[in-house]
């Protein structure tokens, strides 16, 4: 199983990145173990024009995510994770170690679809 | 499109400058002078020539293709998400997806699929309103108005300007007029392309003279001879002088629509100022022929006696 955090950074001590679709870094975890699966640099969505929250759900869904970490979800981002049948939750506020707990631990809240566009 | 039958557009950087008031003034000069008029309104996120030029219309929708996958040839190959340029196709939980709001109907998806999974297929994006003004005098041309309206929430202003556009051409008046949106991007283009000659109106403002210059900047890429309409002209006390800018960029100034309150009221009560200010009624009339002659290609003796 894998849950996919929006992060500042690469690591597990990074911080939730607020943004989903132009976050920093997605940082897979397998939530059983609390080690890192893969981290993957977003700056391709980051710097994306458009499409940058449907562009990170595929991300998401490719990576085999099973809920998504983060702090804020643009409707068209929020379509997309729910084609995909991928929850989010809010996250922020916690580094992403702290967040996998919080979710295994059931303490999050899910996130609906929020106004699009969080500039960076 | 020629000096017989002239096309004029309206434009302005600036919104609020009063396009729609020198375009349906206008509109409405020409008709009484015995020609046969059109009035495209292009500014179709607002248009508001209706407002001043009641006419009976009938509505026909504007149509604008997007892509749709067509689920049992597509393979889910990624080629059309890897071709297109707006994000608008992604593959999620492996089906591929189009979000049409991302979608620009550029056909290149359709293109890079070996497999036919991918088609277009029509969406409404506005409509167009097109009629006769109504209650015009016996003695006047016949003058009608489409307008292009774009559905609330949509970005395909090219799309419902360029149909607008078409069909104004197909009532083959003897002049036509297009009241372009603000701005000069997109939908400004779509509007003032192909004009034989372009009003630019504006106001003696900090605001004004900076958008002029932008507008002045894109009709002049499009190869477009310009003239200006200054609204709201007050007499000079020094600060902005839009006609010494003209001057010396060398760009006619074919009218100053003075700063009056009658003006103001009347145009705020959607009245023609023609038919309520005696002053401008000629002031129109002026315009009108210093317009044909700029699209017809011939100089301008201007108001600040300056030829083109």
């Amino acid at each position: 199983m894998i849950v996919v955090a929006s992060a500042a950074g690469p690591t597990l001590d990074d911080a939730v990145d607020e943004r989903f679709g132009r976050a920093k870094y997605f940082v897979a975890v397998d939530p059983d173990t609390g080690e890192i699966v893969k981290s993957i640099d977003n700056s391709a969505n980051r710097e994306a024009q458009g499409g940058a929250g449907t562009g990170s759900a595929e991300i998401v869904s490719e990576l085999g995510a099973v809920a998504v970490l983060t702090g804020h979800l643009g409707p068209k981002a929020f379509a997309a994770l729910e084609i995909a049948g991928i929850p989010g939750y809010a996250a922020v506020g916690r580094s992403v170690s702290e967040a996998v707990k919080a979710y295994v631990a059931k303490e999050l809240e899910t996130l609906t679809a929020g106004p699009a566009g969080i500039k960076p | 499109m020629s000096g017989i039958s002239p096309t004029i557009a309206i434009a302005s950087g600036k919104g609020g400058t009063g396009k729609t008031l020198v375009a349906t003034n206008l509109a409405m000069t020409a008709a009484r002078s015995g020609l046969s008029t059109t009035l495209v309104d292009c500014d179709v996120e607002a248009p508001n020539d209706h407002l001043f030029l009641p006419a009976d219309a009938t509505i026909h929708d504007v149509e604008a293709t997007i892509a749709a996958v067509v689920k049992d040839q597509c393979t889910a190959c990624g080629a059309c998400r890897d071709a297109c340029m707006y994000g608008a196709i992604r593959i999620l939980a492996g089906t591929v997806v189009v979000f049409p709001e991302l979608c620009h109907g550029c056909g290149l998806c359709t293109q890079v699929c070996m497999t036919g999974g991918m088609t277009e297929v029509p969406v409404r994006v506005g409509e167009l309103l097109i009629g006769a003004v109504q209650g015009m005098p016996a003695e006047s041309a016949q003058l009608n108005l489409v307008t292009g309206r774009l559905d609330v929430g949509e970005v395909k202003a090219p799309t419902v300007i360029g149909a607008a556009r078409r069909r104004g051409e197909a009532s083959q008046a003897q002049l036509t007029l297009l009241d372009a949106p603000p701005g000069v991007a997109c939908a400004a283009v779509a509007a003032v392309r192909g004009a034989d000659v372009a009003l630019l109106v504006t106001e003696e403002t900090a605001f004004g003279m900076h958008d002029l210059d932008l507008a002045w900047r894109l009709v002049n890429t499009l190869g477009i001879p310009a003239g200006i309409v200054i609204n709201r002209a007050e007499e000079h006390t020094g600060g902005i002088n839009v006609t010494q800018w003209a001057i010396e960029s060398g760009i006619p100034v074919l009218a100053s629509i003075p700063f009056d309150r009658r003006i103001a009221s009347a145009y705020a009560d959607g009245e023609l100022v023609i038919d309520a200010v005696p002053s401008e009624k000629e002031r129109f009339v002026q315009l009108l022929e210093r317009a044909r002659e700029l699209a017809s290609g011939s100089s301008v003796t201007t108001q600040a006696g300056a030829a083109s």
